[in-house]
């Protein structure tokens, strides 16, 4: 077995940049995915049939299809159905937003009903409309049970992103490999991006451990 | 005055309440005795506006239950139902603050003073959770008063506390009977209706079968459900 970590030492800087379109993208991702999710989620507690409907289909159709298929789907398909060159950082967006809010709209609406419904009924005979009662009775406690099967699922995000490389995102993944295909080396440049990887999970878990203490004492 | 008329409630076609109807004057105390499954709570629920009746009407003071501001009915709840994530004090003043029914001053300086009237004063920065049985039901009691409603509700004061607090309960309640306010207390405690009431309604499957005084009610009540009810509480 011969190593030659010396040998990708000089394309080090490209395959790390890769970190700042992982974070990026991730970030887009969330950005974009939870405030769908909250949606999802309240119309998933809804009365309105209708709207339950709709949240549990959409829920449905995102959990129960591949990401990797739904990510083709929107990168191959959107041109020809739409005549727009959808880029691969947009695709890789539009994806993981509309896959991400299917799964945290489970979380937030599993931790919006896990609050005792005496709350609701207190607030509202105190007079509080729905929103208000939502907003700084139920969500503040709810919050705590959310968070942190939230940041299991920005971990998920974050990890699942190397699916972007597929398409042809010049992600960490993406960057080991053009590293690895001029150098004819593998395991130094995957062992750099796992790495890498590796580090970022490392960096959220620990945010929302401190987080989810703070919130516990709080 | 409240009047109460014809009240009906269904649930998936089961009849919880069947055509209420009574009259309860300002300045007394009444209690809702019945049975589990009676509709007690369902009863207590319309009156404060938590479910709608299918059809009869709650009149109260000429106006229509619907149309009254949230400042006129106040509920303290069997579980009590204190927002945990908030300090007593601000589980007194959050709703008014929100619904702009007080200034920030004025709702913490009724507050401060009506935790100090129930024995709380050195709870004010306390969340519920630091507090035992009898302390977070006088917080729920003061959050129901802050806006100083006509009509108070009371659902089962005495079930999740020790049966030696009854009497406490009792003086509690007791000294918020005042001309200008309605009580009504859904009660499985004969003691407690002994104690304070001044009238009792008592319900039979979601009927009214006894509308009467307490001397009556407990002397000669005319319903023979009332007349078992009575017997099997006295006996444990």
């Amino acid at each position: 077995m011969s190593l030659h970590f010396e040998s990708i030492i000089p394309s080090l800087p490209f395959i790390l940049e890769g970190i700042g379109v992982t974070i990026k993208f991730t970030t887009f991702s969330l950005l974009c995915g939870l405030p769908l999710g909250i949606l999802l989620a309240l119309a998933k507690i809804s009365h309105q049939y209708i709207l339950r409907w709709l949240a549990e289909a959409y829920t449905s159709i995102f959990r129960g299809t591949p990401l990797l298929v739904q990510l083709f789907i929107f990168y191959f398909a959107t041109p020809q159905i739409t005549g727009y060159a959808i880029t691969t950082f947009e695709a890789g967006v539009l994806t993981f937003s509309l896959n991400s809010a299917a799964y945290s709209s489970e979380i937030i609406r599993a931790g919006i009903q896990a609050i005792d419904k005496g709350q609701w009924d207190a607030a509202f005979v105190l007079g509080l409309s729905y929103g208000q009662t939502l907003r700084t009775i139920i969500l503040p406690q709810a919050v705590r049970n959310i968070l942190p099967a939230l940041i299991n699922e920005i971990v998920d995000l974050l990890k699942e992103s190397a699916l972007i490389s597929t398409i042809g995102e010049a992600d960490l993944l993406r960057r080991s490999q053009i590293v690895a295909s001029e150098k004819y080396l593998f395991f130094e440049p995957l062992l750099v991006a796992a790495i890498g990887y590796y580090i970022m999970v490392m960096v959220v878990s620990l945010v929302a451990k401190t987080l989810e203490r703070k919130l516990r004492h709080a | 005055m409240l009047k109460v008329k014809a009240l009906t409630k269904s649930f998936h076609n089961h009849k919880i309440l069947r055509d209420i109807s009574f009259e309860l004057k300002m300045g007394t105390i009444t209690a809702l005795l019945g049975p589990s499954g009676s509709g007690k709570s369902t009863l207590l629920r319309c009156l404060s506006r938590l479910e709608v009746s299918d059809r009869g009407s709650i009149v109260f003071q000429g106006n229509s239950l619907t149309d009254l501001s949230s400042s006129s009915i106040g509920m303290v709840f069997q579980g009590f139902h204190l927002f945990p994530h908030m300090t007593v004090l601000e589980n007194l003043v959050h709703a008014p603050l929100q619904l702009k029914q007080m200034t920030k001053k004025n709702a913490e300086r009724f507050a401060v003073a009506l935790l100090k009237k129930f024995d709380l004063n050195g709870k004010v920065h306390h969340f519920p959770n630091q507090l035992s049985g009898g302390q977070k039901q006088r917080v729920a009691i003061a959050r129901a008063l802050i806006v100083n409603p006509p009509i108070l509700l009371f659902d089962e004061p005495t079930s999740a506390l020790d049966p030696e607090m009854v009497n406490e309960i009792a003086a509690l309640i007791y000294n918020l009977k005042s001309p200008d306010r309605l009580i009504i207390i859904a009660t499985h405690e004969l003691r407690l209706a002994k104690l304070i009431v001044d009238q009792i309604l008592f319900l039979d499957r979601g009927a009214l079968v006894e509308n009467v005084s307490k001397a009556t009610f407990f002397k000669t009540p005319k319903a023979k459900r009332a007349r078992q009810f009575i017997k099997n509480l006295m006996s444990t």
